[in-house]
This record gives C-alpha cells, sequence and structure tokens, in this order.
C-alpha cells in the first residue's frame, strides 16, 4: 500500500511537470520559447549561404495576430530572419513568410518548421527558402526555454490580485540590467482590462553599469486576474519583444511583488522580479 | 519523500531553461565587443598622450631656462607653450572621448539586455575630429 502511494505521489509529479504528458494538440502553447538549432545551406555559388552554417537560434512569439517566427545568431542583435503566420501552426506544421518593409532591398524568403514531442523535449525541424539561394535551408534543433513552463502562477499562494496592483511604477530586476516600468490602464478598456507600459533602463543591479534611460513601450495582449502579457514590436517587422507578468508569493497586498520573465525575437531571455515602488520613490 | 519530490520538480524546472544565459549573450554579442573594443583602443591612447604631455612639459621647463639666459627667442619660448597646452588639450580630449564610448557601450548593453537589440552601427564623431 506504502509501495502504491509512493507511485501516486511520482505520477502525480510528473504529471503536474507536464514534461512527460506534451500532447500534439497543445504543442500550440508548448511551441513558443526559443530553439537551439543548426543550420545547414549548400548552396555554393552564394557566399553568404556558407556564413549561415553555424548554431542558430529560433524564437517562437504568440501575438494577437500571428505566430511569429524568428531565425538569427545569439552572438549578434538583429534577427536575420523574422517570419509572420497568419494561420499560426496547422497541427505540428508552422508555414511563415519573412516580414517584409517592401523595398527592393528586402529579399524573399518563407519557412516551413515541423514541431514534434520527441522524448519529453519539443524538437524543430523545417526548411527555409531564401530566393538568394538555389538550394534550401535546413535547420534541426530542440527547445531551450520553453515559456509555458515557467508561468508558476498558483493562486493558492498568492494573497492578493494582480489587477488591485498591476497599474503603477515597479522596479523590474533582470539577471543583468534593471528597468523601472510604469504600468497604466487603458481608458478604452471595455470588458477585460488592457493596459499599456513604458520601461527605462536603470543599468545593471550592482550599478557598475551605467543607466542607459532606454525607453521601450509595450501594451498588453492578454490580461486575467493571473497572467499580465505585454508586447512591444521591434523595428524589424515581425520581431518581437514579450514581458509576462504574474503575482508572487512573497508579496502582500500592501507591499505587492511581481514575477515573471521577457523574451525576445533576438533570442534574449531574463527572469525578473518587480517590487512596487511607492509615489515618492525613484 | 517530500525532498524527493522537491528534488525532482527543481531539476525538471531547471531543465526547461537552462541552456538559455542572459548574461552570457550580452558578454559574447558581436555589436558589445566591438564597442567594448572601440572602448580598449580608447584607453589605449591615453598611455601614449600621457607621454606626450609629459615630454612637452620637460621641453617646456628647458625651454624656461634657456630663456631666462637669453639662449632661444620669445617666440620660440611661445611655440613650446604652444605645444604643451596642446598635448594637455589632446589628452582631456581623449579622456572626454572615454566617457564617450562608456555612454554608448552602456546603450549598446543595455539594448542587447532588453532584448531589443536594433543597434546601428556608425562611425563615432569625435574620430573625425
Amino acid at each position: 500500500m506504502r509501495f502504491f502511494h509512493v507511485l501516486c505521489l511520482l505520477a502525480g509529479i510528473l504529471g503536474s511537470s507536464r514534461l512527460f504528458s506534451i500532447s500534439l494538440s497543445d504543442l500550440g502553447l508548448r511551441s513558443e520559447g526559443l530553439y537551439e538549432i543548426n543550420i545547414v545551406c549548400e548552396d555554393r555559388i552564394n557566399p553568404n549561404c556558407n556564413e549561415l552554417n553555424r548554431t542558430a537560434r529560433l524564437a517562437v512569439i504568440s501575438t494577437p495576430e500571428s505566430l511569429a517566427v524568428s531565425v538569427g545568431y545569439p552572438e549578434q542583435s538583429i534577427s536575420r530572419y523574422s517570419f509572420v503566420s497568419d494561420a499560426g501552426l496547422q497541427g505540428s506544421v508552422y508555414t511563415g513568410v519573412e516580414a517584409s518593409d517592401h523595398s527592393f532591398s528586402s529579399h524573399f524568403a518563407e519557412i516551413r518548421a515541423e514541431f514534434l514531442n520527441e522524448e519529453g523535449k519539443v524538437k524543430v525541424t523545417g526548411i527555409i527558402r531564401d530566393a538568394r539561394f538555389s538550394k534550401d535551408i535546413t535547420f534541426a534543433g530542440e527547445q531551450t526555454l520553453a515559456t509555458q513552463n515557467l508561468k508558476s502562477f498558483d493562486p493558492n499562494t498568492v494573497n492578493f490580485s494582480l489587477a488591485d496592483v498591476i497599474e503603477g511604477r515597479f522596479l523590474a530586476r533582470g539577471e543583468a540590467r534593471q528597468w523601472l516600468i510604469n504600468i497604466r490602464k487603458k481608458l478604452s478598456s471595455g470588458g477585460a482590462p488592457s493596459y499599456y507600459a513604458e520601461s527605462i533602463d536603470l543599468g545593471s543591479p550592482d550599478e557598475k553599469l551605467f543607466s542607459s534611460g532606454e525607453r521601450v513601450h509595450l501594451h498588453s495582449i492578454q490580461s486575467s486576474d493571473d497572467t499580465l502579457e505585454l508586447l512591444a514590436p521591434l523595428s524589424k517587422k515581425g520581431s518581437f519583444l514579450k514581458w509576462v507578468l504574474w503575482a508572487s508569493p512573497e508579496g502582500t497586498s500592501d507591499c505587492p511583488t511581481l514575477q515573471g520573465f521577457f523574451f525576445s525575437s533576438q533570442g534574449i531571455f531574463s527572469r525578473l522580479t518587480l517590487k512596487k515602488l511607492g509615489p515618492d520613490q525613484k | 519523500m517530500k525532498h524527493l519530490a522537491a528534488f525532482l520538480l527543481v531539476i525538471f524546472s531547471c531543465s526547461s531553461f537552462s541552456d538559455v544565459s542572459e548574461i552570457a549573450d550580452i558578454e559574447n554579442n558581436a555589436y558589445v565587443k566591438l564597442y567594448e573594443q572601440w572602448l580598449a583602443m580608447d584607453h589605449n591612447q591615453v598611455e601614449r598622450l600621457v607621454a606626450i604631455r609629459d615630454n612637452t612639459k620637460l621641453e617646456l621647463d628647458r625651454g624656461i631656462k634657456l630663456a631666462e639666459k637669453k639662449v632661444i627667442t620669445q617666440d620660440e619660448l611661445e611655440d613650446l607653450q604652444l605645444k604643451y597646452r596642446l598635448a594637455v588639450l589632446t589628452l582631456e580630449r581623449q579622456e572626454l572621448k572615454i566617457r564617450e564610448s562608456e555612454a554608448r557601450l552602456s546603450i549598446v548593453k543595455s539594448k542587447v539586455a532588453s532584448g531589443v537589440g536594433d543597434i546601428p552601427i556608425c562611425v563615432r564623431p569625435m574620430d573625425n575630429m
């Protein structure tokens, strides 16, 4: 009997972690995140092809209008490709076109990526068809960051509502930088409340790196009692920055704290801890 | 049993993002490295400019003594004074350039760390002076 209880407990743990219970149907949710992929480009005519042959990062960001897939390199800031698709994920297959600014200098490219559940991990394989190359670029890799796994909100551990505290100024601490973020509810909010926000760079938490004062403007795309998702389109069309926030168990209604993370099409990710600032605090 | 459950949960949750490190991304970023190299080049210049300033100061001190003994003319002394002032100004301008480079590096790091990353490469204005 004791052994049976142990088995039940283990099954519960494994079930709650969801790592071993991914079905193809929830791949849409599970696919959002970052992937490490190996790119192979074999066109010998165009020398630009050969420089693609290295480890790249694929970022999947879900927006209200589209599923955005970007392919770039961790050591470079600007994504090499940013694909958008109105259809999103069709079963396990994503088909997107390069987000173009319709100028003569922007090249045409398409992606066909298949997301697979193998051994508890989401893997991706596919091709990129680029008008500059006579052969398709192939890629394969696996998910290194699943945003769905990070959302650890548990209503039983939190003693305040996110909606009650979300408006205002917060000090947001990341791994390497910190920001002042101001969140305001939109006047035009109808049924579900929606918000816009401005983040200002405050340098590194240890104050060794200067504050640059860089500002990023975000707007909410999804808000519930539990989670707030903020999105900022980046200057390269089809690229996005997403912040996801929820109430932290460490906070109280008098001194609310939030936790969450951000990640972007550039493949940058950081966990966040937010502390609400009083009206007089900088 | 609780310890085992906690251990398993930690292992599973850690495995979902263990391959992504924000700090490593910033340090390996090509733009951050480029701006760090520019800053290092600016720092390297300081040693050379300090040596030039010290040398012109020695020449000026010697020139003052020679001018007192009427070995060199007033025009030649003023020329040495001008050279020294120019060396001091060049060193001050270099220190200004370093502060500007530090500010640019900070902006680049903040853009990369924020996940924004649209960084234009441009000729630094002080390079043309």
